[in-house]
């Protein structure tokens, strides 16, 4: 099973196919996130491509989110508890541009749409199992560590293709789901962010001309 | 088919049943194409088409999703009556991020999953967010109703074969209703998440209720989408780099 659930993740994530899962995935809990993980590793061949390219990610996670991290984070909260697949996909889709930094948005620009759409799948698995839906909060953290890779990819003149994209996600996914203390410190970085989000300011209203 | 004969076929859409599928498949780029030509003739005669009204309205109550009753988006389609065009940031700097959410508008029109198109017009909020920087916090604040809203209206026009290539419509419909969230914010107005739903269910009854902005909405739509084709064909460029799609087209596309 191990292989078909590579060849269809890998599938997915790269959006040649519109097949399901039904049926593929029979655990529960930490033992399906381990499925996932194992099929989304073996797109790199059981090797870890690029992995040389991760050193330090986790101090960068530390760091406290920003508003647009911590309104991005709150959209994959809302994501998690969503009733509806489609309105899950929805605040990911939304989470996935948002916690992307302007700078690096424009840098992916080719992938971005892909990183949309790969993140979409990822939560619809995750979804799959209530046991696994609070893991949704971790898709911000993947999404994000994706982008720092595939940032630094391009500022070392390496091509940024759809594929490159589809693999760094996949090894992220993999990272931070087969490894408990990166899920929760993904879920943890999560609530943060989705306190910061939700401390209240005042309402938007234009600026008063400064007096001199 | 003449005009007349594709107002009757829109009128025949009302609800968006089911059986009207047949005579309106549309699954691609070329059935756009089609159905666009022919809200072009009728916007050509400045004619407006009540089924086209309709679905404007239906698509915009969604955007409420059971906020308000018909009344007020009555009266929210009078105060809305006042957009005069894109606003704010550069144009030139906007090229970029436009023809990005037109891409995005195009891939939620082809998708075949619903949950995979509500994840692409779901990210036109935060990008759209970013044009007009001045009110980005407000938008962002109101972002998960906005979600919601564009989601709910993209699923209504999905539902029927008939009315799905006016989702390329929804980058114009959620760009706009930035701009007319900017300009609350420049009156002193505040901006909370129940103004801006409003404000997106007035935006998306005006522009789908006009054959005329369909259609401009919709050329608009394939030309920057083509242009981030054309961008994207480029090799990605170091991080701080001015983006290309910048430097080379300056005049915008409206």
């Amino acid at each position: 099973m191990a292989g078909m659930s590579t060849r269809e993740l890998e599938a997915e994530l790269e959006g040649e196919f519109e097949e399901e899962y039904e049926g593929e995935f029979e655990e529960e809990g930490e033992e399906f996130l381990g499925t996932i993980a194992r099929g989304i590793g073996g797109l790199l061949g059981g090797q870890g491509e690029f992995e040389e390219e991760y050193e330090g990610e986790f101090e960068e996670e530390a760091a406290p989110p920003t508003q647009s991290q911590a309104v991005g984070e709150l959209m994959a909260a809302v994501a998690s508890q969503a009733r509806t697949e489609a309105e899950a996909e929805a605040m990911i889709g939304a989470a996935t541009v948002t916690v992307i930094s302007p700078r690096d948005r424009a840098t992916l620009r080719r992938v971005l749409p892909h990183m949309v759409r790969g993140a979409a799948v990822l939560t619809r698995i995750l979804r799959r199992r209530r046991v696994t839906r609070p893991v949704v909060r971790a898709v911000p953290t993947i999404v994000r560590s994706t982008s720092r890779t595939l940032v630094r990819r391009a500022a070392a003149g390496q091509p940024v293709t759809r594929r490159a994209a589809a693999r760094v996600m996949a090894t992220q996914t993999r990272r931070v789901l087969t490894s408990p203390p990166a899920c929760t410190r993904a879920i943890v970085r999560n609530q943060r962010g989705v306190r910061v989000a939700a401390r209240p300011r005042p309402a938007a209203t234009a600026r008063r001309p400064v007096l001199r | 088919m003449s005009t007349l004969a594709y107002e009757l076929e829109l009128e025949g859409e009302g609800e968006f049943e089911a059986e009207a599928e047949g005579e309106f498949e549309t699954e691609g780029e070329e059935e756009s194409e089609e159905f666009f030509r022919r809200l072009a003739s009728l916007a050509a005669q400045a004619a407006r088409s009540p089924a086209l009204r309709r679905i404007g309205q239906a698509a915009a109550r969604s955007a409420l999703g059971g906020m308000a009753g018909q009344g007020e988006l009555e009266g929210e389609l009078e105060w809305e009556d006042e957009y005069e065009g894109e606003e704010e940031a550069n144009p030139i700097r906007r090229v970029y991020p436009d023809a990005l959410m037109e891409h995005i508008g195009h891939a939620a029109s082809q998708t075949e999953s619903e949950a995979e198109a509500e994840a692409f017009v779901g990210a036109l909020i935060p990008l759209a967010a970013r044009l007009v920087p001045r009110v980005a916090p407000a938008i962002m604040r109101a972002a998960p109703q906005l979600i919601r809203g564009v989601a709910r209206v993209t699923r209504t026009l999905r539902r029927s074969p008939a009315t799905r290539p006016l989702v390329r419509t929804v980058p114009t419909i959620v760009r706009r209703t930035t701009a007319s969230l900017a300009r609350r914010v420049a009156r002193g107005q505040p901006v909370t998440p129940r103004t801006a739903v409003r404000t997106l269910a007035g935006q998306t009854a005006r522009v789908l209720s006009s054959p005329q902005q369909c259609v401009h909405a919709y050329r608009r739509s394939r030309a920057l989408d083509r242009r981030y084709h054309i961008a994207a064909r480029r090799p990605a460029r170091p991080p701080g780099m001015a983006p290309a799609s910048a430097r080379v087209v300056g005049d915008g596309c409206r």
